[in-house]
């Protein structure tokens, strides 16, 4: 009797769902939005946006930041940076020019990841033009340009990194979306970077009315400064000195002042969005960088001694005769370590919990030299040298560093501004493609100072190796990391790695 | 008992359905636990690349272990590479024999899984199986960088992972060095005069005799031969005139010769590629106690490049292109010019130990202010970790007479402060030295010179081996005349009059190699809590037949010689 009683109940407890729910073929999901209910208002297109922005500082599925991405790619095999005990494997291969596709230094997928978000925001942001009447195009096309600048500053960095990469202009927003694309090739890729900057420039901003934005997000400044680091790539100098000018005439940037080296220190690397910085990652107290573990807990890098001793130099007779960007900002000569994202001040450090120095992408320094470095090809040696002198006057670098070429001397003055940015850009991400560009220039005309670079960094044991490998100019490009050749099938490894 | 009967019956008729069903269909089970090929399954699955080494290794008769469990790095040469090798020595595949096939198959493996990531220049870390080195190099021909291996054969395919090791396609057959050491001398007309020298000295038939069949106990030897244009360059330009310069006794043969000694001089007991020689400092050779310097001078290897008391000796140079040749009992290098064991005097070693590079480096410490080093972040001293720091120490106290001003601040005990502390000395040519030991008496309770208070002895070593006698941080001279402290061990190494500035003998040594040694101070486990600022001013190498006392060390940085 009890047991029918139940059987009973059971039935009727089973008619409940199908007379309560009237969606139950309803097949959304119960935990996040889908594209179809999101991109309805021009707050979503908003958080969209600021969601590429957030992607630099740390990937939502755990892929290496951007930033730090950036760190090991600029710096990992040039000669500012060696090794300690505690360096992964992996990074000494890299910096032993021993890497294998399986070196996870290679691993491309956070700065795709970045480019996705902005694919997604330049496919559907002007969809939203129709569903939300406050949305103006006017606000549509600035946040494409956001998109598009971003989407080409990464596309920027694979180039420069891997040669040849796969071009993905459209968003990956379904399974079905997932193609396999083959690599194409670095003039294409640049093309394309090119065209979106060109076209991001027109709606782009110019002030957002913060400085936090101003520095944090994209401005007409930053997309001429990357514009001018393309061309010098590409080797257009006159296009990259009109690009430079563009950014000087706004004349809202300058050299932050350097007569108290602690308080240039401060101003620049510490408090961060100063007056002489165009576009900075903004690493806060909500969101740390990765750079306390890497460079002071952990010591996975530490300075090379060459940058105290050759790069920057001390004046071994008087102790207030110093370059103000060496001890106690890029270093701290006591230890090697490097002190640029570690130091509160120049002599003292951050807490754990303090570690959100900006990661600098481009900086009024930057675009003078860059100007310098275009100039000089073009023949204005003079020009090229006030710049340096600019440069290290505001530095008040030491006289041992000083050089003295003539003003027709191009190879000089082009050795004494890779020198030079050597000095200012240390541990900023810029010393190994700087040291390429330079090499590359006329057909490899000056392979000799990848050459010089290995001789120092990589072991005795394997000196020889590492030169004859960096005599291939396909070793200058990393490996397309394994996981990618195996997920798409369209790839096809860099030859120096097969 | 009926239930266990109906039982039965559903087990027989259980098994009644398995069997008919199992025999007219067969299930396939998987036995293997995984599908990955190993070596020898790689090289049998790909015949278009590799059936002729395919059957080289049938032939071995070592298909079995290539096949099974276990490590191992092959050299796989690929058809045509073996084609290529059958023309040379004029056979054909079917015409080797078990032991050539053998001896082929031993030389492309080595018991170890090496990725060209661990490769150097130079010889592989793990011997083949064959036992001889396998070098690698890197070659670059028409902007295209290439790994050589042996000198012989380019990889062209890397890092091909299996289930028991890793695979290198090589486009040639690897061949083994057939040649001695004095042989691959012999066949180079360059090295004619240095021949002679060998064969005279009879190191000629130690570097030309196999001493051992198992790879693994055989003793091997590393040969810097001379050429005759680096003698011409040296004014020998025959065997009589390096006889002449050389031979003291007449007789080479006679192990205290001194050309005899020039040849032990050019040879190393060990398996030594140019990578190996950069990689360490100094090198014992067969000369009795006398090292080989070596060091990397941005590309390249120089022997004997030394600074010695200011004065610095121009290093002889290995040519790179012309050594590194793997024989049968080692490797041959060719040096570019003539050296020697320098006959050198024992010389007095003033070391000052609050001098050293890592501070000279900092102009606004170095003789001006203190600072406290980290542990790691000097390169010649190291410490236990117990204090983590190292304090230089520098001060203008007219009670201080320490030499320069400056000193290391070293409070040793077996509490919180150093229990021990490490130092790499300046290089000590080789001889007979008395050791001093020069600080600033000072005690953190009590009075210096009075029982009780503070205690800090320590118990120096050098070379890992006890001095004979301890000192102690908080002990003072006596006050006494130069010839009486002597006499009692101690010295006056200040001008300063104060008692406090102590010079201790710690014993005698003998230096047996010209080189860096290391020093170390250990605390005694009598040792209170120790002075809080031990005072390590400098320590004093000096030649037991020399002046012991004298020069004396002023705090201006002056010395006095009276």
């Amino acid at each position: 009797m009890f047991r029918r009683t139940v059987v009973k109940l059971l039935m009727v407890l089973m008619l409940i769902p199908f007379a309560s729910c009237k969606k139950w073929l309803d097949l959304q999901p119960q935990d996040g939005l889908t594209g179809a209910e999101y991109w309805k208002t021009k707050e979503q297109v908003q958080a969209a946006v600021t969601g590429i922005y957030a992607s630099l500082l740390g990937s939502a599925t755990g892929s290496r930041s951007a930033a730090e991405s950036f760190f090991l790619w600029g710096e990992l095999r040039a000669d500012m940076v060696t090794s300690t005990l505690l360096t992964l494997p992996e990074q000494i291969d890299v910096i032993n020019v021993n890497m294998l596709p399986t070196n996870s230094t290679a691993n491309w997928r956070g700065i795709y990841e970045t480019i996705n978000y902005c694919n997604t925001v330049i496919d559907f942001a002007p969809g939203v033009l129709a569903k939300d009447a406050t949305f103006t195009q006017t606000a549509l096309n600035r946040a494409v340009a956001e998109a598009k600048a971003l989407r080409a500053l990464m596309y920027f960095y694979l180039v420069r990194t891997f040669d040849q990469v796969p071009l993905k202009i459209k968003a990956t927003s379904s399974d079905a979306e997932i193609v396999s694309i083959a690599k194409s090739s670095q003039d294409e890729v640049l093309t394309q970077v090119l065209k979106d900057l060109n076209e991001a420039e027109i709606d782009a901003v110019t002030d957002y009315g913060d400085r936090a934005s101003n520095k944090g997000r994209i401005t007409k400044a930053t997309i001429n400064a990357i514009q001018a680091d393309v061309y010098l790539w590409q080797d257009k100098y006159a296009e990259c000195v009109a690009a430079c000018n563009k950014v000087i005439n706004t004349n809202q940037f300058g050299l932050i002042d350097g007569s108290d080296a602690g308080v240039w220190y401060r101003t620049l690397y510490v408090n961060g969005n100063s007056n002489e910085s165009l576009f900075e990652l903004q690493f806060d107290n909500q969101k740390l960088n990765t750079f306390y573990p890497f460079f002071n807990t952990q010591r996975k890098v530490i300075a090379n001694p060459i940058v105290m001793d050759e790069i920057y130099t001390i004046d071994l007779v008087d102790p207030l005769k110093f370059d103000i960007r060496a001890d106690g900002a890029a270093v701290r000569s006591t230890d090697q370590m490097i002190w640029k994202y570690i130091g509160l001040t120049n002599t003292t450090s951050r807490a754990a919990e303090e570690s959100y120095a900006h990661w600098i992408m481009y900086r009024y320094a930057d675009v003078l030299l860059m100007k310098a470095e275009a100039q000089n090809q073009l023949g204005n040696g003079q020009e090229a040298l006030d710049i340096i002198n600019l440069i290290r006057a505001r530095a008040r670098a030491l006289i041992a560093t000083a050089q003295n070429p003539a003003v027709s001397d191009k190879a000089g003055i082009a050795e004494y501004i890779l020198k030079e940015r050597s000095r200012e850009f240390a541990f900023e991400g810029k010393r190994w493609f700087d040291l390429l560009r330079n090499a590359k220039r006329n057909n490899y005309q000056r392979l000799d100072l990848l050459l010089d670079v290995v001789a120092i960094t990589v072991p005795p044991n394997r000196q020889q190796s590492a030169i004859a490998k960096f005599k291939d100019k396909n070793c200058h490009y990393l490996p397309i990391y394994f996981y990618e050749l195996t997920t798409n099938k369209a790839l096809v490894q860099n030859p120096f790695y097969k | 008992m009926k239930k266990y009967l109906s039982t039965l019956v559903t087990i027989m008729l259980g098994l009644l359905i398995i069997f008919y069903t199992g025999s007219c269909k067969k299930i396939k089970y998987v036995e293997s636990t995984t599908t990955d090929l190993n070596i020898y399954g790689y090289i049998k699955a790909n015949p278009d690349k590799y059936s002729s080494i395919g059957t080289i290794v049938d032939k071995s008769g070592y298909a079995g272990f290539l096949n099974a469990y276990g490590s191992y790095t092959m050299f796989v040469p690929t058809d045509s590479a073996v084609k290529i090798y059958l023309t040379e020595v004029n056979k054909s595949l079917t015409a080797l024999t078990e032991t050539e096939a053998q001896d082929i198959v031993k030389f492309h493996l080595l018991e170890d899984t090496l990725t060209t990531a661990a490769f150097k220049d130079g010889k592989l870390p793990t011997i083949t199986m064959y036992g001889q080195f396998l070098t690698t190099s890197v070659v670059n021909t028409t902007g295209q960088s290439t790994i050589l291996v042996n000198r012989q054969g380019t990889i062209t395919a890397a890092n091909i992972r299996t289930g028991n090791g890793l695979i290198h396609q090589v486009d040639r057959v690897l061949k083994p060095a057939s040649k001695t050491i004095a042989e691959l001398i012999s066949a180079d007309t360059r090295f004619s005069i240095f021949k002679q020298a060998l064969q005279a000295t009879g190191y000629y038939d130690t570097i030309n005799t196999i001493n051992s069949t198992d790879p693994k106990l055989r003793r091997w030897f590393t040969v810097m031969a001379e050429t005759n244009q680096a003698l011409a360059d040296s004014g020998i330009t025959s065997f009589a005139a390096l006889k002449t310069k050389y031979s003291n006794t007449g007789n080479p043969l006679n192990a205290l010769d001194s050309l005899n000694i020039y040849v032990k001089y050019h040879i190393i007991p060990d398996n030594k590629y140019l990578a190996d020689i950069v990689s360490a400092s100094s090198h014992t050779t067969l000369a009795p106690l006398e090292v080989l310097a070596s060091k990397l001078d941005g590309v390249k290897v120089l022997l004997n490049d030394l600074d010695f008391n200011g004065v610095h000796e121009i290093g002889i140079e290995l040519e790179r292109s012309t050594s590194d040749l793997s024989a049968t009992t080692g490797v041959l290098h060719t040096a570019l010019a003539h050296f020697s064991p320098k006959v050198r005097f024992p010389t007095a070693v003033y070391w000052d130990v609050a001098d050293f590079p890592e501070v000279r480096k900092l102009p606004a410490i170095f003789r001006r202010s203190n600072f406290s080093f980290a542990y790691g972040a000097i390169k010649d001293i190291t410490w236990d970790r117990t204090t983590n720091t190292m304090d230089y120490a520098y001060t203008t106290s007219t009670s201080i007479n320490v030499f320069w001003g400056d000193y290391l601040s070293v409070p040793m005990g077996n509490t919180t402060r150093h229990n021990w502390i490490e130092f790499t000395t300046p290089i000590i040519i080789k001889g007979r030295y008395k050791v001093w030991i020069c600080y600033r008496a000072a005690k953190g309770s009590g009075t210096v010179g009075l029982p009780g208070g503070s205690n800090m002895p320590v118990q120096p070593s050098f070379d890992g081996t006890d001095l004979s006698r301890q000192f102690n941080f908080c002990e003072q001279r006596p006050n006494l005349s130069d010839g009486e402290l002597e006499a009692l061990g101690w010295k006056k190494y200040s001008p300063a009059t104060t008692q406090f500035m102590t010079g201790k003998f710690l014993g005698i040594i003998d230096v047996t190699t010209t080189d860096r040694h290391k020093f170390k101070l250990r605390s005694l486990p009598a040792a209170g809590t120790g002075n809080p600022s031990d005072f390590l001013d400098m320590v004093h190498f000096i030649p037991i037949n020399e002046n012991q006392y004298l020069p004396r060390f002023n705090t201006n940085g002056t010395l006095q010689y009276f």
